[in-house]
């Protein structure tokens, strides 16, 4: 009986000293020691995978030497949207009912599938690539010339990575690096590697193939206008709420496009 | 007999010790709790009328956000170095403002709430920190949504939240560290004082 008591009392207090020292050690500026101890680095990436920090941390961010030429760009597109593309999206949404544009950016994006079915076999990533191929079918086919997106819901039956891939991530898969920040006018952010890639996208696009390049223009714009129509408000948030716009938009995409990569 | 007393106020000492520990929520735990929480206030019908209060919706929603999100932390981490270098007082009102500047920007986004679900994937722990990754459902399109967490005195606290890869920390990071290359902590609190006041103006739009 002794003996347990023992224990037990030795257990009891070992357990009170582990929460007084818990408690101790919140008391010390907590924010002031972690900057110090692991600078300002995540533990873990945007997909729960461990970073190591002194690795990791050069690469968030992005070069900008044309900066005075791309705020200007970014200045125009700005303006471009306020002023044009918005109002333009507005009256469209306002026509037009979701469920039908929801059903044109289905179309688009299933006929843009040469550019994720290349690219994904660029990067040898043939199950996706695969699954590219299934989608597309039974979207042409069953959807409607993939007005509905029929599998939508449908899961592979192994985990497979994201099946979106461009050229700018084909790129990136390669080991190139982003090169330099690049704001295009109405096309908005870009780096050098993924301005690449738009080029080479161009070619997989059918729209980029009809003639005279007027019409091309005009199938894009509206693509565009009906894209925009669905996301009023995005831009405007992100705006709102930063404190230097332009940067905020540059860190946004290359996040964005980072995340894009490692999926 | 006597042994027999203190072992068993010892045993409940135990108890009460350990079952402090088993009762304080886990990260993803503690992320749930505050989304529920939420969506319960968001969902009540009270402030779904067209002309209902709801200045007293965003104060309750304004509480629950305060309650799990450590804005001290995320300052900290959005300042960086520099902040090791700005006095307590300094600190604080940096806090307070940024604070100000989140729940002004993205309160606003709440009456967008259209009965999206969350689906829970993951959660990360490593000693006092903890990542829960998320998944929202929005418009048929699933929305990668991850919180960063620490543990303070007070639990598990929030300090970034990532939406499609982009962290909410990292994003400010950028735009400070450009000011603050040039500038003084003090400039950039003045910065973030003005664009508060910017979308406190009534009639404006700040968006433009």
């Amino acid at each position: 009986m002794k003996k347990l008591t023992l224990v037990l009392a030795v257990l009891a207090l070992c357990l009170m000293a582990q929460q007084a020292a818990l408690a101790a050690s919140a008391s010390v500026d907590k924010a002031e020691e972690t900057i110090l101890a692991y600078g300002d680095a995540d533990l873990w990436d945007e997909q729960g995978n461990p970073v190591t920090p002194s690795l990791d941390v050069p690469k968030e961010t992005i070069a900008d030497p044309l900066e005075g030429w791309n705020r200007v760009w970014y200045t125009v597109n700005d303006k471009l949207y306020f002023y044009l593309v918005k109002p333009l999206a507005q009256g469209y949404g306002y026509v037009v009912p979701e469920p039908a544009r929801k059903s044109v950016s289905n179309a688009v994006h299933n006929a843009l599938f040469p550019v994720r079915f290349v690219n994904c076999l660029l990067q040898g990533k043939f199950r996706e690539a695969g699954v590219e191929f299934g989608r597309f079918w039974v979207n042409t086919t069953v959807g409607i010339g993939g007005l509905a997106d029929v599998t939508a819901n449908d899961k592979p039956t192994q985990p497979i990575g994201s099946t979106e891939q461009d050229f700018g991530l084909t790129l990136g898969n390669w080991g190139a690096g982003h090169g330099f920040y690049l704001v295009w006018p109405v096309i908005g952010p870009s780096s050098l590697r993924d301005s690449v890639g738009y080029a080479g996208d161009y070619y997989l696009d059918a729209a980029s193939w009809v003639h005279p390049w007027w019409k091309s223009v005009a199938i894009k714009s509206y693509e565009r206008l009906n894209e925009v129509s669905q996301r009023i408000g995005d831009y405007e948030d992100m705006k709102a709420g930063a404190v230097d716009p332009y940067s905020a938009l540059k860190d946004a995409y290359i996040q964005y496009r980072k995340r894009k990569l490692a999926e | 007999m006597k042994n027999i007393r203190t072992t068993f106020a010892l045993c409940l000492v135990l108890l009460v010790v350990t079952s402090v520990s088993a009762f304080a929520a886990g990260p993803q735990e503690t992320v749930k709790q505050a989304l529920d929480k939420a969506v319960v206030i968001l969902e009540n019908p009270k402030y779904k009328a067209p002309q209902a209060d709801t200045k007293e919706m965003y104060e309750q929603i304004r509480k629950i956000i305060r309650g799990v999100f450590d804005f001290e932390e995320l300052s900290s981490r959005t300042v960086g170095k520099p902040w090791v270098g700005m006095s307590a007082e300094e600190r604080e009102e940096f806090t307070e403002t940024f604070t100000q500047l989140l729940e002004r920007t993205y309160l606003r986004r709440i009456e967008e709430y259209n009965n999206e679900q969350v689906e829970y994937l993951k959660e990360l722990v490593q000693g006092e920190r903890a990542m829960v990754m998320t998944n929202v459902s929005h418009e048929g399109k699933r929305i990668p949504v991850n919180y960063r967490l620490t543990q303070t005195k007070n639990g598990w606290m929030v300090y970034d939240v990532s939406v499609e890869g982009v962290s909410l920390v990292k994003n400010y990071r950028t735009q400070f560290r450009d000011i603050l290359q040039n500038g003084t902590p003090q400039e950039l609190l003045q910065r973030l004082r003005e664009k508060v006041a910017q979308l406190d103006e009534p009639g404006t739009k700040p968006q433009q």
